[in-house]
């Protein structure tokens, strides 16, 4: 492109037939990623465990290939394909987005890293800035989560630059859950983490394949265990952080042991 | 229970029964020898019977189907034969496939026993693993009856929890052999419901127990497996039945009619499944097909047999006659026709966690009563007893001794429903 070119004159002359064939390229590949959007979810959530996640995280990355390939069908039908006329656009569009829409500009390329990085997908517990929740769409701009109080939170994929993304189970179905009790100092530690490790074992939720620990940390004010195991499909880790509390308790209770209280002191008021 | 088989086998203390029981198989064996068919395999030899290509595409193709909900539309459809043809009288089914005899079976435990005890381990006791409706428990306690060994009972569910070591007071002298037909009863999956089987699999481990048996369910030795290191890899069970070893039991527990030929014939094809007695060497692949779906479990695959068994309604009038015409219409008086129906009977349901747990809980258990349901599910009891009578209606469920358990008919599909959700699931 000569110096004394007009940006407008990288365009091609604009027909019926060229705005036909934009909006039809535009229409299918919306049909198609709308398509994609309902049935993999659809199909992902009738299997189970890793099919699940896999069909789930196929979602972003179908639907970011079809947008790709909308681009590559329609830039030539606008400009004539040639690399000057490319960096003049792309300069041209990548300025304008710096100066007014770079927020936007940002999400959506962290939206695509993330589709290539993969630091959440459809199904993974996630947590960001607090939020914890599970993966319920990786859009272009933003991830929905649903929190376990049932509210749908969206988060800008920017926050991928300069935030921590803790994610519990990575794209696998199992998922570690911990259950605190915090005892009194004065028992049997040995008999507490036999009877806690049965309290796991019995668990109807446990995954038998990975390990259950007891943790055990000493306190000034007493002791806290941590009993850590993974349930068999990581959306019942509320119901087996339940279920392990509900019976680890009742299980420390008929060893005697005394729960820890909070330190108060009496205080002798001169009357 | 009265032997019901041909052969009948002279009752010897300990190891003498075995041989003698060896050297009448060896010298005599008829084709359908229920020694040769009852055989005795360590558990990590178990081979599960395959699938034919055709039938594996076609099951992987009925699994999707299931998987998504489609509907079958009419290909599955039952044909106006099939729909012509009437379940047989409860009195016929018995006469056609009569139930298992464990005092059979146990021989050929007997064998196995015989040849793999090696001097050093006569001290120890040995396991006997069972799938579900396989009759481990049967199998032991006839074992135990030729054997003169001290049968041991398990404890209630209240001395489970109590970790109540008074629940074996009379343990026999040492040196008498002992037998517990049911190790699955001897646990709950509690907090405190694993006491007394740990300290029975340690006593049984240091050879502190003595000489015995142990029958146990496959689910419950996966699930105990993880309770106590148990040191017991020769472990035995039944090798598994493939279509030929099914076709041989079918006709053994066909009671011949009047000496006639019983020609048992898919009811869509009109093929012949399987002839009593057997004309040829030849398997049919429904009876390979049925072996592959039960996993080589004789005890489910006799209830889908017994299930699918239809007559014409004709034939059912004339029943003891049993003048039967083959499907070419010509009459022979020499042979009775009995129809196979050509669906698997299997109940369709949606599941729901619950009723997953539900599910998963029994087998671990080999079947619980309404109190120890309580005790090892996180829900209330109203809960899991509306649980239990839905799945009753849908014949995955029946009440045996005051337990639930897991249905023949239900069997395979609910470990199926399982294993996809990664619960634990024995290792057949």
């Amino acid at each position: 492109m000569s110096e004394d070119t007009p940006i407008a004159g990288i365009f091609k002359a604009p027909d019926l037939a060229m705005a036909i064939e934009i909006l039809a390229v535009i229409a299918i590949a919306g049909l198609l990623i709308a398509a994609v959007q309902r049935a993999l979810p659809w199909v992902g959530n009738r299997l189970q465990g890793k099919r699940r996640l896999f069909v789930l995280a196929l979602v972003p990355v179908l639907r970011l290939l079809l947008i790709i390939g909308a681009f590559i069908i329609i830039v030539p039908l606008l400009i004539k394909p040639s690399l000057q006329n490319m960096v003049a656009l792309f300069g041209t569009i990548g300025l304008a987005i710096g100066f007014a829409l770079k927020d936007l500009a940002s999400s959506l390329i962290a939206g695509i890293v993330a589709v290539g990085e993969m630091p959440y997908r459809n199904g993974d517990w996630i947590r960001i800035d607090g939020i914890y929740g599970e993966v319920r769409h990786v859009g272009m701009r933003a991830v929905q989560i649903v929190t376990p109080s049932d509210d749908v939170v969206s988060i800008p994929h920017a926050r991928l630059w300069d935030t921590a993304i803790v994610n519990s189970n990575d794209g696998s179905p199992r998922l570690q859950c911990i259950a605190d009790f915090y005892l009194h100092p004065m028992h049997d530690a040995a008999k507490v983490r036999e009877a806690l490790t049965d309290v796991a074992l019995t668990s109807p939720y446990l995954y038998f394949d990975e390990p259950i620990a007891v943790i055990i940390h000493e306190k000034p004010w007493g002791t806290w265990y941590q009993l850590k195991a993974y349930p068999v499909d990581a959306r019942q880790q509320f119901r087996f952080m339940t279920d392990l509390t509900v019976r680890g308790k009742a299980a420390i209770g008929r060893l005697g042991a005394a729960f820890a209280t909070v330190p108060m002191a009496e205080i002798d008021r001169p009357r | 229970m009265e032997p019901r088989f041909s052969l009948a086998f002279a009752k010897a203390a300990d190891g003498e029964c075995a041989a003698c029981f060896r050297s009448l198989s060896l010298s005599e064996a008829p084709e359908t020898d229920p020694a040769e068919l009852w055989r005795f395999v360590p558990l990590g030899d178990y081979a599960r019977p395959e699938r034919p290509t055709a039938s594996a595409t076609a099951h992987a193709w009925s699994s999707l189907k299931s998987t998504f909900r489609m509907s079958d539309g009419d290909e599955n459809a039952p044909t106006e034969r099939e729909k012509s043809l009437r379940a047989l009288a409860e009195v016929r089914l018995e006469h056609l496939v009569r139930p298992f005899d464990w005092t059979e079976v146990s021989t050929g435990l007997d064998t196995a026993l015989t040849e793999r005890a090696a001097p050093a381990r006569t001290s120890s006791a040995s396991f006997v693993i069972g799938q579900p409706h396989c009759g481990h428990a049967g199998i032991v306690e006839a074992w135990a009856s030729r054997h003169g060994a001290q049968v041991i009972d398990p404890p209630s569910h209240e001395e489970i929890l109590a970790g109540d070591p008074g629940w074996r007071p009379s343990w026999p002298e040492a040196g008498q052999l002992w037998a517990i037909p049911r190790l699955e009863h001897c646990f709950l999956r509690h907090a405190n419901g694993l006491v007394l089987v740990r300290r029975l699999l340690e006593d049984v481990a240091c050879g502190r127990a003595g000489r015995g048996l142990i029958g146990c369910d496959s689910w419950a030795w996966a699930f105990l497996r993880h309770v106590w290191p148990i040191p017991q890899p020769e472990a035995l069970t039944l090798e598994a039945f493939d279509g030929t070893r099914l076709a041989r039991l079918f006709s053994l527990l066909a009671a011949p009619e009047g000496g006639r030929q019983l020609s048992f014939r898919h009811a869509r094809t009109g093929r012949e499944t399987l002839a009593v007695p057997a004309a040829d060497n030849h398997t049919s692949d429904e009876l390979i097909r049925l072996a592959a779906h039960c996993r080589g479990n004789p005890g489910t695959a006799r209830s889908y047999w017994r299930a699918r068994l239809r007559a014409e309604p004709e034939t059912e009038a004339r029943s003891e006659d049993s003048e039967t015409s083959r499907p070419d219409g010509t009459d022979d008086s020499a042979t009775v026709v009995v129809w196979v129906s050509a669906d698997l009977p299997e109940p369709s349901l949606k599941l729901d966690e619950d009723t997953i747990l539900f599910l998963h809980a029994l087998l671990l258990h080999n079947g619980l009563t309404v109190e120890a349901l309580n005790e090892v599910l996180p829900m209330p009891l109203f809960r899991s007893n509306a649980i239990a009578e839905r799945l009753r209606s849908l014949d995955l469920l029946e009440r045996r001794q005051g337990r639930w358990i897991v249905s023949a008919l239900g069997y395979t599909l609910t470990r199926e429903w399982l294993r996809t959700r990664d619960f634990l699931i024995d290792d057949f």
